[in-house]
């Protein structure tokens, strides 16, 4: 096969220009337009493999790993998933000493292909993004980081492409979801830098993702950058009003920040919204620590009572009672509230809320994507043309 | 143990000397006889207190039965004739009986009664007990007498009423963090090593082992029986996070009320994450206890400050873990790091060790404020020794 094609030459100049560019950045080509000033990661050089000065790569046999690479992904026209993901598998081994290298240079050719896809039709990329959001998904379980990032760099390359070809604030959704979904995952995993820049980037196609405002309000909070917690959340909470989840860590960020005020304010509402759930047990539960700091016992004790006749089973509510009544000076009480928690066996729950808040939600390792799973098998004839163009392409 | 109940009418208190010289007179040589050498007639007799016993006579004695009130309180087979009981701290007059029964169905018993302290009309006298642990560069130190401790109490010397050494009865709560960091082969070496302090529980000792993570997992009853304690450990696996603070208050309010000293034993890196009461919640409860707090500390390879939880900046955690080592050292307790989980067992041995190795220490405050005011305590003893008690309780 040979690259005879002025087309394709011009894409590989454009990708590897980028690419020198984004080596530097730890980030794939393309992907770099789409940053936001704040993006940290374009800040800081990455340490990783990947990072190479692109002058001192060996010579890579490009064309076959195209070759390889549309193989592959014809495996999904094919309805062949597993045979795409051993295909794609086999493309991270490439042999010789200098693997980091090869692997980056690997990458190169998997974005000349997936250009040439986007400049097709840029919708033929869905099935290509599941294909390394599930190639990202398998090296994060087996914990393989360096491969993680390899697909990490490609998925923020395609969607970046989708977005930029696409050009629909629908195209630009779709790459701020998958973008906030693998971010989250990275999150979750407490990889800040690397989900920092994926879900500020997620942010940058579009500024209402609710994943995203999540994700990064989170971090904002585990690193006790409240303010900056306060203002993400505020806008999470704009978009989705109905997560009582959102109005909770709203409410515990503005308390942080000292608007205790405000924080009341948006405690009492969660305590008195019947679907608040766990969410309203911490709402209770912080109400009745301010009442106690501010000398209330008694209000305390009232606002637990209620908590306790919505969530009976509740440990850390009941404790909480008993220590409102030593505090009240009424040790007998308190020692009634604690004989009654020591009769009932563990409550078997799986976490307590305080535990639940301190985690990301669910969804964050779920990676699902449910929407760009449905539209992405219509896409496969979509690939399957983009595929042969490519390969008429070369040939011609 | 308080016992409230008027004794039984008895004969006249005698002095060791005249006791032993009515039974031999009344006992042919070399019959069965009984020695009381410790309580002293005519003393009064609060908290830990060791009744001690000669049992002379040719033929071999199968048990010898002691006595408080009308109830028996120990029985032992073997010298030395020395039980240790916890009188409580009402101010009562005791009947001590111990007898001896020979294995050919001989017994006789010796009694002596100690009276109540002579209150003054309105005048509400408390004994204060002080757990003393004195040290001689790394081993305790038992040779004390009385005469070598000060107790100061407001700055002011206060005279000793009680004083006895060794084997005061104990309650004791086991906390065991079973958070994610326990999981696997870590939580059952961490259990093995609480068995070796529970199998070391004496007869009128009492233990409770609970095991928590951001909520209760496990709890046995209060039993001497090692056997109960550690029933249904084996369905217990480790997982979730960490409500220290919330467990540390309920180990303390299950104490209240307890026999004997009051010991809480806690296995935890001391990173306290879910929990809704603070550390300071803990340290005000720690204050109004008589409980002495034991830290088996695990560590985490991390200095305080140098890591941050969604629910405490790096700066709260420090302060967390700086108020619990506070709470901790005020409590007379102590801290025993360990490397490893492994480390479990020794420091839950060593923790017997020193509690079998210490001094109380019983006076009567010589100015009681009854104001819930701090009263900082601290005891001297002459010699090159180390002295650890709390470091003061609430007058109230």
């Amino acid at each position: 096969m040979r690259l005879s094609s002025d087309t394709v030459q011009k894409i590989l100049r454009r990708v590897t220009a980028l690419a020198a560019v984004c080596a530097a950045a730890g980030t794939p080509a393309a992907t770099v337009a789409a940053q936001s000033p704040s993006d940290p990661e374009q800040a800081r050089p990455s340490r990783r493999y990947y990072s190479q000065p692109i002058a001192e790569e060996p010579a890579i046999e490009a064309e076959a790993v195209a070759l390889a690479y549309r193989d592959a992904l014809s495996q999904l026209v094919a309805a062949e998933p597993a045979a795409a993901v051993a295909a794609v598998t086999a493309l991270e081994h490439p042999a010789g000493p200098a693997v980091a290298q090869s692997l980056h240079a690997t990458r190169q050719g998997l974005a000349t292909v997936l250009h040439g896809i986007a400049l097709h039709d840029y919708r033929a990329l869905e099935p290509a993004i599941l294909l390394h959001v599930e190639m990202f998904r398998r090296h994060r379980d087996a914990r393989n980081v360096r491969l993680e990032d390899h697909h990490l760099a490609l998925i923020r390359f395609m969607v970046a492409e989708y977005a930029e070809r696409g050009g629909t604030p629908e195209a630009r959704a779709t790459a701020a979801e998958v973008l906030a979904a693998v971010g989250l995952a990275l999150l979750e995993d407490k990889r800040r830098t690397a989900a920092n820049g994926t879900l500020e980037r997620a942010l940058g196609f579009n500024r209402t993702n609710g994943d995203a405002l999540f994700g990064l309000a989170i971090d904002r909070e585990w690193a006790g950058d409240y303010p900056n917690a306060v203002g993400l959340l505020e806008r999470l909470v704009a978009v989705r009003p109905e997560s009582a989840e959102g109005r909770l860590r709203l409410a515990i960020n503005v308390q942080r920040v000292g608007r205790r005020r405000d924080a009341g304010e948006l405690l009492t509402a969660l305590t008195a919204d019947p679907e608040a759930g766990w969410a309203a047990e911490i709402a209770y539960q912080e109400l009745a620590r301010n009442r106690i700091a501010e000398g209330d016992p008694a209000g305390a004790a009232a606002l637990l009572r209620e908590a306790i006749e919505r969530f009976p089973a509740s440990e850390p509510l009941r404790l909480q009672l008993a220590y409102v009544f030593d505090r009240a000076g009424d040790p007998v009480a308190a020692r009634g509230a604690v004989a009654e928690l020591a009769k009932s066996p563990p409550d078997g729950a799986d976490e307590s809320p305080r535990r639940r808040y301190a985690r990301l939600p669910e969804s964050a390792a779920a990676l699902d994507l449910e929407a760009l799973r449905q539209s992405a098998g219509e896409r496969l004839g979509a690939l399957a043309e983009a595929l042969e163009s490519l390969a008429a392409g070369e040939s011609g | 143990m308080n016992r409230r109940r008027r004794p039984r009418a008895v004969a006249p208190a005698r002095t060791a000397a005249a006791l032993a010289a009515l039974l031999f007179a009344a006992a042919p040589a070399a019959a069965l006889d009984v020695l009381l050498r410790s309580p002293r007639p005519g003393k009064p007799a609060f908290g830990a207190l060791t009744i001690e016993a000669d049992v002379l006579g040719g033929e071999r004695v199968a048990e010898v039965e002691f006595r408080v009130d009308g109830e028996v309180v120990g029985r032992l087979t073997e010298p030395p004739w020395r039980l240790t009981v916890d009188l409580g701290q009402d101010n009562l007059e005791h009947l001590f009986e111990v007898t001896a029964r020979t294995v050919s169905g001989d017994s006789v018993t010796a009694r002596t009664k100690t009276p109540s302290v002579r209150v003054d009309g309105a005048l509400d006298l408390q004994l204060q007990q002080l757990y003393v642990t004195v040290t001689q560069g790394s081993r305790y130190y038992l040779g004390l007498e009385r005469d070598a401790f000060s107790v100061l109490d407001d700055r002011r010397r206060q005279e000793i009423v009680t004083f006895e050494r060794g084997d005061a009865p104990m309650t004791a709560v086991l906390l065991l963090d079973t958070s994610d960091s326990m999981r696997g082969d870590r939580l059952r070496t961490a259990i093995e090593g609480a068995r070796a302090f529970l199998d070391g529980l004496r007869e009128l000792d009492e233990a409770k082992l609970t095991l928590f993570s951001d909520r209760r997992r496990h709890a046995s009853p209060f039993s001497r029986d090692p056997g109960v304690l550690t029933t249904g450990l084996a369905e217990v696996d480790a997982g979730g996070g960490t409500a220290l603070n919330d467990h540390l208050y309920y180990a303390l309010r299950l104490l209240e009320g307890r026999q004997g000293r009051r010991v809480v034993i806690v296995l935890s890196d001391g990173v306290d994450i879910e929990s809704a009461l603070s550390a300071d919640d803990v340290r005000w409860a720690a204050r109004r206890s008589q409980a002495m707090i034991y830290w088996i500390r695990l560590s985490h390879g991390l200095q305080p400050g140098t890591f941050s939880s969604p629910w405490h900046s790096g700066g709260e955690h420090a302060s967390e873990i700086s108020i619990l080592e506070r709470t901790i050292a005020e409590s007379g307790g102590a801290i025993f790091p360990i490397a490893g989980v492994e480390g479990a067992e020794e420091a839950f041995r060593s923790i017997l060790t020193e509690l079998r190795s210490q001094y109380v220490v019983g006076y009567y405050p010589s100015r009681n404020r009854d104001d819930g005011s701090w009263h900082p305590v601290s005891v001297k003893v002459s010699g090159p020794y180390q002295v650890r008690t709390r470091d003061g309780y609430i007058d109230y």
